[in-house]
């Protein structure tokens, strides 16, 4: 009985770990890799890079980015969307 | 001494022209009412509007950099943009701070260059080789 219990818990960690590796890949901040120190707002072909088919701003947890950097990103966008050069939806 | 940016887009009604009168006489307005110092214009022409502002779909886009040490400076140009019946968007920017952020993070980030030089690689690189080998496999 407690072999075959042992023997399962051991299972599910095997399992367990093959799936972390195959799903979970390190992500990192785009713009602090290639060194960009401001996000300007009249880039649009960058930022439209960090916007959702319905012209979402894309989560942090999706993109990688760090804080400082979403934070500078979400600014930028919103000033865009002031001057219409980025939408605020679509559909 | 603060630095500021401007942008404003102004009707397509006005046709090609007009828009550059418009631009100019913001730009002269700016000197000489409202203290701007070392202004930069540039023309960025017409552009299609991401969505409609008021029934109009294309704007010229008008942008403008320059420094002032006054306080009037900004809400007497807002003031009369608004009053302006051409203009149907502006946007101001204070950018002094932002660009002082910016440079330290500049040197932060030619300080971590240096240390990494030795080793070579950064993170978009190694992911390169990690995409060219999938394709391979």
């Amino acid at each position: 009985m407690a072999n075959a219990k042992s023997r399962g818990r051991d299972n599910k960690k095997k399992v367990y770990k093959k799936r972390d590796y195959l799903f979970k890949r390190k992500k990192y901040c785009n713009f602090c890799d290639s060194g960009i120190a401001f996000i300007d707002y009249k880039n649009t072909t960058l930022l439209s890079n960090y916007l959702r088919e319905r012209a979402k701003i894309v989560p942090r947890r999706i993109s990688g980015n760090c804080a400082l950097h979403q934070r500078q990103l979400t600014t930028a966008i919103k000033r865009a969307r002031h001057l219409a050069l980025l939408p605020f939806s679509q559909d | 001494m603060r630095h500021y940016e401007t942008t404003i887009i102004i009707a397509p009604d006005v046709g090609e022209e007009g828009a550059k009168e418009a631009i100019t006489s913001i730009e002269t307005e700016l000197k000489e009412r409202f203290e701007g110092e070392n202004i930069v214009v540039s023309r960025w022409g017409k552009k299609p509007l991401a969505y409609p502002i008021r029934k109009f779909n294309e704007g010229f886009y008008g942008f403008y950099e320059y420094d002032s040490s006054s306080k009037s400076t900004v809400p007497g140009l807002e003031a009369r943009l608004r009053m302006n019946e051409k203009v149907i968007r502006f946007l101001t920017v204070r950018r002094d701070e932002e660009m002082k952020s910016e440079a330290r993070m500049k040197e932060r980030y030619a300080k971590k260059r240096k240390l990494n030089e030795g080793k070579n690689e950064s993170r978009s690189e190694s992911k390169r080789d990690f995409k060219s080998e999938d394709t391979n496999g």
